[in-house]
């Protein structure tokens, strides 16, 4: 099966496919479903095969991911061709979000052999951030959306650039305390995990179909995944187990608390999300298989409920325009089909026995309460959490099927109108998918969660696995705790309003500081630099460039060299001397004067000098070519200058004075350089590996032709493609003039 | 001698950025000839400037046993040379272009928006 490494570029190519022809099949939203269907049966039935070019079997937590993004996938794309009905460029929601589903999937195809594929991981990792920044910013004339995209990409990049940082930082040394940090940062932003959580509720601005897909089920567990896949690697760090029992812990109460204070349906559902992703860190850190058993059970549970009640607030926005569930109520019976939706889903989240919420709720608390022996404090912490949140989501679950479908509706100003049945239908699935986990746990489930237990390098063997009941134990009790706290929140619900609205602006609000101050340094330093002339650019670049050589040229100087400089100037080196005058005059006066033709003869001296010194010492080619370059341009110069402005002199004073110290720092800079290259070891290998071949490989007797034309024959014609440029840039500003009209200022000659 | 070459190839190298660094649009192009040079030196002196017989290779032989000038330094700046003058005349007509279309004196006075109405 040579193509089941080539999923993500499949989506890749449905999605280009898509943005090029999408709109001609716009009225056909079930047909973009396809795609995704088929990805999804394929790579479902391809456990066990080899994915080449890593040449590793499809397995573990990778394939349970795969399929995950794909089946979600499918399900999210019915959904948006119901949800997107009225949007005529619909089209790019379905390609953006195949874009997605393509990085998705390499992420975790790149999991599958994480230490070998650690950049290829990277690579797909930041296009997931890239494509998510696409999506929350779809509706691009709504500002807030846009800035909840900035802020999504801001977070998640910085994440990302972290991931690469640890990546590169373990290749080469090994699990340290640096690469854990590095790596543990990239993990947690992307999967909202506190202190970096904030972007995720702002994330909601997207479209619904991409909420539920990206910011429930697949692209915050990238985090996760990712802490999963390294597991067997950083796990042996000391710092590994605490931190994320801590970072976990602390979000699943902070997340689980904060959405008592929201009232929009798609912010309550965000920061449970928060708190879920916290649990799944949480759960993970947990060394023993038992622990392994409850991520994969909750990672499973939470996709399937959660994605469904993204769906059914979606749903209920479109039909009734608004998410405050203040306003909201008794829909079942406009919606029947999603109130139906509504309450499966709900009943796993609020844990009810036999949903697969309710295993996911069991398993975490038996996990913990059974590394309480060797975790101690910390697994107490944890299991607090777990119960507070448990009982959070169970009132959440209350409200979004109670509160939201039955009895009278609070607002008499919204009339609902059905919804479709390509909205309430992909939110069922999930629902019934939700009780299938149970029911046909032998049939598949039982099996995705030993996947996930051999990833975390656990032997596949389920102590408890998906079950309806799991007897009365402990555990149980943290549930009946969990049930009771929902239960009694709801009944004082709308009463009980905690303020929590500062902690949870708190972090937008330090995030929107902090870019706001980056962002006017960068003004303040822009200014400074930028100031928009030329010639302080060029005088810069040139200062840096007398700092750096100076530098290296001194260190090379100083080092103790071979002593082969002649130093001494006797009566035999009188037409050196006499030539360097010329050169020397030849410059300066090109420096001083303010006469056109002077200045260009002057230069002609140089260049003449400079070829007579060539010929002085054994370089006829060098002269020859010398004086005939000389000649074309004291023409080019005198026949163009004439035409150009006079010289005029440099008048104020602190520009002259730069000018003179930048220069005799270059000069000084690089008579150092030259002086240390004199006097370095030369290499004589090559100009003997040259002279030995001129005759009796290339047949020739003037060395420095045969290497110009032989040795480094291809260099040579890049040379004269170089040429050939340049004389087609000077032919075509010339002929420019001949064509436009444009004002001379030529002197009448 | 050779503190004296390497004195002059700094000097040459000091004139061409001065000439570079002045406002006048003629006097960059003055500066790009100099550098042109001082380069060129430079990499010559470097590679020990002596009065040696050229590089090559007597007729009836077939290797060169006595000491030469260095042949890969010179085939190096025959290459430079020419580009060199091929950059020159390139900066020559653009010069003379700029100055054309929008009549400015030095390159300060060209910012975005000059000689595009």
């Amino acid at each position: 099966m040579g193509y089941l490494s080539y999923t993500p570029h499949f989506c890749f190519l449905v999605a280009a496919l898509i943005s090029l022809g999408g709109r001609y099949l716009s009225r056909l939203p079930l047909l973009f479903a396809v795609p995704a269907a088929g990805v999804a049966t394929f790579l479902a039935t391809s456990r066990g095969q080899t994915v080449e070019p890593q040449g590793v079997p499809l397995g573990g937590l990778p394939w349970v991911f795969m399929v995950l993004i794909a089946a979600m996938g499918t399900l999210v794309l019915v959904y948006a061709g119901g949800y997107s009905a009225e949007d005529p460029k619909r089209f790019r929601l379905f390609s953006l979000l195949y874009a997605f589903m393509g990085a998705m999937l390499g992420v975790a195809q790149a999991g599958l052999d994480p230490i070998n594929g650690l950049f290829e991981l990277f690579v797909f990792w930041e296009l997931t951030s890239l494509t998510s920044f696409l999506l929350i910013g779809y509706k691009q004339g709504d500002e807030a959306a846009r800035r909840s995209a900035r802020q999504a990409l801001l977070v998640t990049a910085l994440g990302g650039l972290s991931l690469l940082g640890g990546l590169i930082t373990y290749q080469n040394e090994g699990v340290t305390d640096l690469s854990l940090a590095l790596i543990l940062l990239g993990a947690f932003t992307k999967s909202a995990q506190v202190p970096f959580h904030f972007w995720l509720p702002g994330a909601m601005k997207a479209p619904t179909p991409v909420s539920a897909y990206l910011h429930s089920a697949t692209m915050v567990k990238a985090g996760v995944f990712l802490l999963v896949v390294l597991q067997p690697q950083f796990s042996v760090h000391p710092a590994w187990t605490p931190t994320l029992l801590v970072v976990g812990g602390v979000t699943l109460a902070f997340g689980a608390v904060a959405l008592c204070r929201k009232t929009d349906l798609k912010q309550l559902l965000a920061y449970s999300t928060v708190a879920s992703l916290g649990g799944m860190v949480m759960l993970l850190a947990i060394p023993s298989p038992l622990a392994a058993e409850a991520v994969g059970i909750f990672l499973l549970a939470h996709a399937l409920y959660k994605g469904a009640l993204f769906m059914v607030a979606g749903a209920v926005d479109h039909a009734c325009g608004t998410r405050d569930i203040h306003r909201l109520g008794g829909l079942g019976r406009t919606m029947p089909v999603l109130a139906v939706a509504s309450v499966l889903a709900g009943l796993s989240m609020f844990g009810l026995p036999g949903s697969a919420g309710f295993a996911a709720k069991e398993l975490g608390s038996k996990a913990l309460l059974k590394s309480q022996e060797s975790l101690g404090a910390l697994a107490t912490g944890g299991l607090g959490a777990w119960a507070l949140a448990g009982g959070i989501f169970g009132l959440l679950a209350l409200m979004l099927t109670v509160r939201l479908f039955a009895g009278r509706a609070p607002d008499p100003d919204i009339h609902p109108h059905p919804v479709p049945l390509s909205m309430s239908l992909p939110p069922l699935i999930l629902g019934v998918a939700g009780f299938l986990m149970i029911l046909l746990a032998s049939a598949g489930p039982q099996q995705w969660v030993q996947e996930v237990q051999a990833s975390l390098g656990h032997p596949r063997e389920l102590k408890y696995g998906w079950q309806a009941w799991y007897g009365v134990d402990a555990a149980l009790g943290v549930s009946v705790v969990a049930w009771a706290l929902a239960l009694g929140l709801f009944a004082l619900w709308p009463r009980w309003k905690p303020d929590t609205s500062r902690w949870t602006t708190a972090a937008t609000d330090t995030a929107h500081n902090l870019g706001r101050a980056v962002l006017s340094v960068g003004e303040r330093v822009t200014r400074v630099t930028q100031s928009g002339s030329l010639t302080n650019y060029v005088a810069l670049t040139w200062a840096t460039v007398a700092g750096v050589v100076g530098v290296v040229a001194w260190r090379l100087f100083a080092q103790p060299q071979n002593p082969g400089l002649n130093l001494t100037i006797t009566a035999k080196s009188a037409p050196e001397v006499l030539v360097l005058i010329v050169m020397v005059v030849g410059a300066g006066v090109a420096a001083i004067t303010q006469r056109r033709l002077f200045a260009a003869l002057s230069i002609g001296a140089l260049g003449l000098g400079v070829a007579v010194f060539f010929l002085l010492h054994g370089a006829p080619d060098l002269a020859m070519t010398q004086i005939v370059v000389d000649t074309l341009t004291v023409l080019l110069i005198v026949l163009v200058f004439f035409r150009l402005p006079r010289l005029v002199r440099q008048t104020q004073v602190w520009r002259k004075s730069r000018d003179v110290i930048i220069s005799l720092g270059v000069g000084a800079a690089m008579t150092v350089f030259t002086l240390a290259a004199m006097g370095s070891d030369r290499p004589v290998d090559t100009a003997q590996w040259v002279a030995e071949r001129t005759y009796t490989e290339a047949y020739g007797r003037n060395i420095v032709n045969v290497i110009l034309v032989d040795f480094r024959g291809i260099d040579t014609m890049g040379e004269i493609a170089v040429l050939g440029i340049a004389a087609f840039g000077v032919t075509a500003l010339l002929r420019l003039r001949n064509r436009e009209n444009l004002p001379t200022t030529e002197v009448a000659e | 001698m050779d503190a004296l070459y390497a004195v002059v190839v700094g000097f040459l190298f000091a004139i061409g950025v001065y000439l570079i660094l002045q406002r006048p649009l003629v006097k960059l192009l003055l500066g790009i000839a100099v550098l042109g040079n001082a380069a060129n030196l430079m990499i010559f002196v470097s590679s020990g400037a002596r009065r040696l017989p050229p590089p090559l290779i007597p007729d009836g032989e077939k290797v060169v046993t006595t000491p030469i000038a260095d042949p890969i330094a010179q085939a190096l700046i025959l290459t430079a040379i020419v580009i060199g003058f091929g950059v020159l005349a390139f900066a020559v007509v653009l010069v003379h272009r700029v100055h054309q279309t929008s009549q400015i004196d030095g390159f300060d006075e060209l910012t975005e928006g000059v000689g595009t109405e």
